[in-house]
């Protein structure tokens, strides 16, 4: 099974652009995000110094990944600890869910982990019988509303209070004389139902951030804690992970720490940072039992020694995303896949298939802000635009682009239909423009009515640049 | 072939590790003013920082913190090696030594060490009782011996292995905590006490 992903892109980006909510939300994640950004690193003495170098680690991670990968497994099981390797999500689901089974685990929590959304985890282990409890806040807020994350690390961001206030007022078991009214009684109430899902958990599921093949190590990164509380309290601990995730030392580890949160929320370090080594030792008084690595593939390894391999450095920071134009247009939901904007753009088709994920490369302006802000410096729009040539080659847009685009092609190619091309657009244009709005621009294009709904064109000059060009007086040589 | 073998083998030949040990990628701090540098980023990470001489003087900045606090007087205290129940009970704190229970929401627990450059301390499951304290309670008060006080990661690195790999296996969690828990996704401003703990008070001792 791949990841599944939505191809109705236009009819989602439409429910999106209708929402005035989710506007509000994206609105406040545009300005705070990439100015939380730029303090973070305009606070180093050389914040791009800092970024070459984490680029450097996972450029050197991607070139050892199959030895990394050997070692890490190798202290893992030095230390008691299992590693699972899983050709793709349906084999993830079933290694986990045959752990649980070996455990005769009824309840499970859980804490962020996108590779568990990539593979469609939960639904699995639901239908094992399991109940799986989200315990990142925002995570366990659309667990409630059965909905997909709107972005990599804040999965509810389209949400409203209300709109929060009213899927726990749905699901819980509330004293109605106390009704929910504030982000505070929100946090209290969470904090009760979800301490009592941490300390009843017989399996603790986390993902992994990163891996350390020096000692075995799993980290993960937290603002609120609750991935210590899953992998700490029940019997058993296992962490889903991608194969790409491994760097070779605590060193590289640093590194990455040191740009990944503030990428990401513009923090020094996020509030936790959790190194986890195996199982409890005898002398331990907590602790799992039992600790397993799965580390899982699903399209991963198909990506190593092609055009798409810059890919795999990604430290899923979701900068991209923030900075992305088009992700705060329209959110995350209208990508139809769990992971949006430019990242989810390149990794969609990949994953799921290019068929389903095809629109996603499209929907880009190539302005190039996302590679700017990369703290792993992946050419995001040059991948973008590999599968945009991959899109043609497959044939899956319709004939009439197609045909249009082999015009277009034909016209602009031959010097002499170009320009005869561009005069009388020119001239149709400045004439549309006079009949529309007396000639200041043109609020509406015939056939892409589509494009002009939400913008107004220029009129064109009188002159175009080549003519001008071409009039200017010559000068002597200098 | 197995997915192990299936997987690998599109990774490329099975070569030796190349790349050593990466150097620091920020300046490290000054060693000089460390203490100030690690009070200066956990109160701007939300932590409170008091600063004593000695362990003695534990009990009675405790006991002065959770009065100015308003909080009450009785707490899970890790077994310390120069405290003993009597001399919290002397302050007027009853101390317990076990796991959180909801009834009891203040854990005083030791660092294993901190890190200036972030201003976070570091918990481990090598300490003295269970780790889950740490997460559990809703007032997390650290006791720091400045001594563990170290400039920045690549000293950290450097504290562990000489502690850990070379003699034994490594513990089986440490965690930086770097001010109370929270959570961003019940709208701003940023709500403490997420899941962990709403209040986190560093006491340095010997600075």
């Amino acid at each position: 099974m791949t990841m599944r992903a939505d191809p109705d892109f236009s009819g989602l980006v439409a429910d999106s652009l209708a929402n005035e909510r989710l506007g509000e939300s994206l609105g406040v994640l545009e300005v705070s995000r990439s100015l939380h950004y730029k303090l973070a690193f305009d606070e180093l003495d050389d914040g791009d110094a800092l970024k070459r170098a984490a680029t450097e680690v996972r450029q050197r991670s991607l070139k050892n990944l199959r030895p990394y990968l050997e070692e890490f497994e190798q202290n893992v099981q030095s230390m008691g600890g299992q590693v699972h390797w899983a050709m793709d999500g349906d084999a993830a689901n079933q290694i986990i869910a045959d752990i649980c089974r070996a455990q005769e685990a009824r309840r499970v929590t859980k804490s962020k982990s996108m590779v568990t959304e990539e593979i469609a985890l939960l639904p699995a282990l639901e239908a094992a019988g399991i109940e799986v409890t989200e315990t990142d806040l925002g995570e366990y807020i659309i667990q409630l509303r059965d909905e997909p994350p709107s972005h990599i690390t804040a999965p509810a961001l389209h949400l409203s209070l209300e709109q929060v206030i009213d899927a726990f007022n749905s699901s819980h078991a509330l004293d109605r004389s106390k009704p929910l009214e504030t982000a505070d009684d929100l946090l209290a109430e969470a904090r009760g139902v979800l301490r009592d899902k941490f300390l009843q958990s017989d399996v603790g599921i986390t993902g992994a951030n990163f891996l350390i093949a020096e000692s075995g190590g799993a980290v993960v990164v937290t603002n609120e804690g609750n991935a210590d509380l899953t992998a700490i309290i029940p019997d058993t601990h296992i962490v889903v992970t991608g194969i790409e995730k491994v760097v070779a030392s605590f060193e590289d580890v640093g590194t990455l720490l040191r740009v990944l949160p503030r990428a990401a929320v513009g923090q020094r370090l996020t509030n936790y940072t959790s190194f986890f080594h195996g199982p409890a030792r005898d002398e331990d008084t907590d602790g799992p039992r039992e600790f397993h690595v799965v580390l899982v593939d699903n399209g991963r390894s198909e990506m190593f020694g092609t055009d798409f391999e810059d890919m795999l450095r990604c430290i899923r920071c979701g900068a991209c995303i923030n900075h992305c134009p088009v992700y705060t247009t329209i959110g995350g939901h209208a990508y139809g896949s769990v992971y949006p904007g430019p990242m989810g753009a390149v990794l969609t088709p990949q994953f799921a298939s290019l068929q389903a994920g095809r629109h996603l490369p499209n929907a880009s302006t190539f302005c190039g802000r996302c590679e700017e802000v990369c703290p792993v410096g992946i050419p995001l729009p040059r991948l973008l635009r590999q599968w945009r040539s991959k899109e043609l080659e497959s044939g899956y847009r319709p004939l009439a682009e197609r045909s249009g685009l082999n015009l277009w092609k034909w016209l602009n190619r031959r010097g002499w239909s170009y320009r005869l091309g561009q005069k009388f657009a020119a001239i149709g244009l400045r004439g549309l423009a006079k009949l529309q709005t007396g000639g200041k621009h043109i609020s509406r294009l015939p056939f892409l009515a589509g494009w002009t709904r939400s913008r107004n064109l220029t009129s064109p000059a009188a002159r175009s640049f080549q003519s001008q060009w071409a009039d200017r007086p010559r000068k002597g040589a200098d | 072939m197995s997915a192990r073998e299936q997987i690998l083998s599109r990774l490329g030949p099975s070569l030796p590790v190349s790349g050593g040990v990466e150097t620091a990628a920020v300046a490290p701090p000054r060693a000089e003013g460390l203490v100030e540098l690690f009070a200066d980023r956990a109160l701007h990470a939300k932590c409170s920082v008091d600063m004593i001489g000695s362990m003695a003087g534990v009990p009675g900045a405790v006991s002065r913190w959770l009065s100015a606090e308003k909080l009450e007087r009785r707490l899970i205290a890790e077994p310390m090696d120069e405290l003993s129940a009597a001399d919290w009970l002397a302050e007027g704190l009853v101390s317990a030594h076990k796991e959180i229970s909801p009834d009891n929401d203040i854990f005083v627990g030791v660092a294993y060490a901190a890190l200036a450059e972030f201003g976070a301390i570091v918990v481990s499951s090598h300490g003295n009782g269970p780790l889950v304290n740490a997460f559990l309670a809703e007032t997390h008060i650290v006791i720091l011996p400045v001594q563990r006080l170290v400039a920045d990661l690549e000293a950290y690195w450097a504290l562990l292995r000489n502690e850990f790999v070379n003699n034994s296996v490594m513990p089986r969690e440490f965690c930086f905590v770097n001010g109370p828990s929270r959570t961003g996704d019940l709208g701003l401003p940023v709500k403490l006490g997420a899941h962990g703990p709403a209040r986190v008070h560093v006491v340095v001792v010997g600075a």
